[in-house]
């Protein structure tokens, strides 16, 4: 063993060091590729336009579930019982009448 | 130096080197993790303004509506309801003229009453009385002490009257079938009350 030999380790040690930073580079420039990729997608008018009509299509699926809440009540308005209209009617019947109104 | 010294020396070399070359891939890692958050922080803003706004529209649109259509529903399921009330209303009045029943011979005593008093004036000769056939007789006998001449003449109304002086100049409105209408708004008013008070639960739109 000499310095000689501690050199050239120092040297190897050097070389692991660059090659770590090589490979840093890698990972930031498939980064950097998967970012572009990233933004090429969301410039694409195709995905655009799908994520639109998707969400048209949701949309619809909840305006289904509002007309189907409304036609129940629509539904339960209309099945009022008769004697209640026929409390109604009376109740026209004495306005008619009565000449209060 | 010894070899000890020696070996000790390059370990300290390697240690160093490996906790370098860690620290350059941790920091790369980091960095990388940045960029493609960044990408994804500005994707979004991009969606956001640009398809955004689109859905928005689209909402409007759809659930809107949805929910105007459905309001549409349930005005026509309520006007149905006050027709089928005033439909009942009318057979009811029917039955109540033709049986000349109390409350409907008392409506039609106070509608001439006031027919005659709104026509009556010193202008006025003479006025028509229209009722139904069936009433002919129930009004003549109400009218004879009037202070005005009358002629009376059969119309086909359920029943009640309407009177104009015979120069066409004054009228008044008092048969069923006016009365029904004059106050056909306001008792739509009061007849839905009346039904859908209670009928609709909690939720609505």
């Amino acid at each position: 063993m000499s310095i000689a030999s501690l050199l050239l380790e120092e040297k190897k040690a050097m070389m692991y060091v660059e090659e770590a930073r090589k490979r840093a580079q890698e990972i930031i420039q498939r980064a950097r590729a998967e970012a572009e990729r990233i933004m090429r997608e969301t410039a694409d008018e195709e995905a655009a336009r799908r994520e639109l009509w998707e969400y048209a299509e949701r949309l619809k699926e909840e305006a289904d579930k509002i007309m189907r809440e409304y036609r129940a009540r629509a539904e339960r308005i209309k099945a009022i019982p008769d004697e209640l209209i026929e409390k109604a009617a009376s109740l026209i019947v004495e306005e008619v009448l009565s000449h209060e109104l | 130096m010894s070899s000890d010294q020696i070996e000790a020396l390059k370990e300290e070399i390697w240690r160093r080197a490996r906790e370098r070359a860690d620290q350059i891939l941790r920091e790369a890692e980091a960095e990388a993790s940045r960029i493609i958050e960044e990408a994804r922080r500005r994707v979004e803003e991009l969606a956001r303004s640009r398809i955004e706004p689109e859905k928005l529209l689209l909402r409007r649109r759809i659930i809107g509506k949805a929910i105007s259509d459905g309001r549409r529903m349930i005005i026509m399921a309520k006007n149905e309801v006050v027709e089928r009330a005033f439909e009942k209303a009318v057979e009811k009045l029917r039955r109540e003229a033709e049986s000349k029943s109390e409350a409907y011979v008392n409506f039609l005593r106070r509608s001439l009453e006031r027919a005659l008093e709104y026509i009556s004036g010193p202008d006025i000769d003479e006025v028509v009385i229209y009722a139904n056939e069936s009433d002919l007789n129930l009004v003549a006998s109400m009218v004879k002490d009037a202070p005005v001449r009358v002629r009376l003449e059969k119309s086909p109304i359920i029943g009640g009257v309407n009177v104009l002086s015979a120069d066409g100049r004054k009228s008044y409105y008092s048969s069923i079938e006016s009365r029904l209408e004059a106050l056909k708004l306001i008792l739509r008013e009061k007849v839905a009350n009346l039904l859908f008070r209670g009928v609709e639960g909690k939720g609505r739109r």
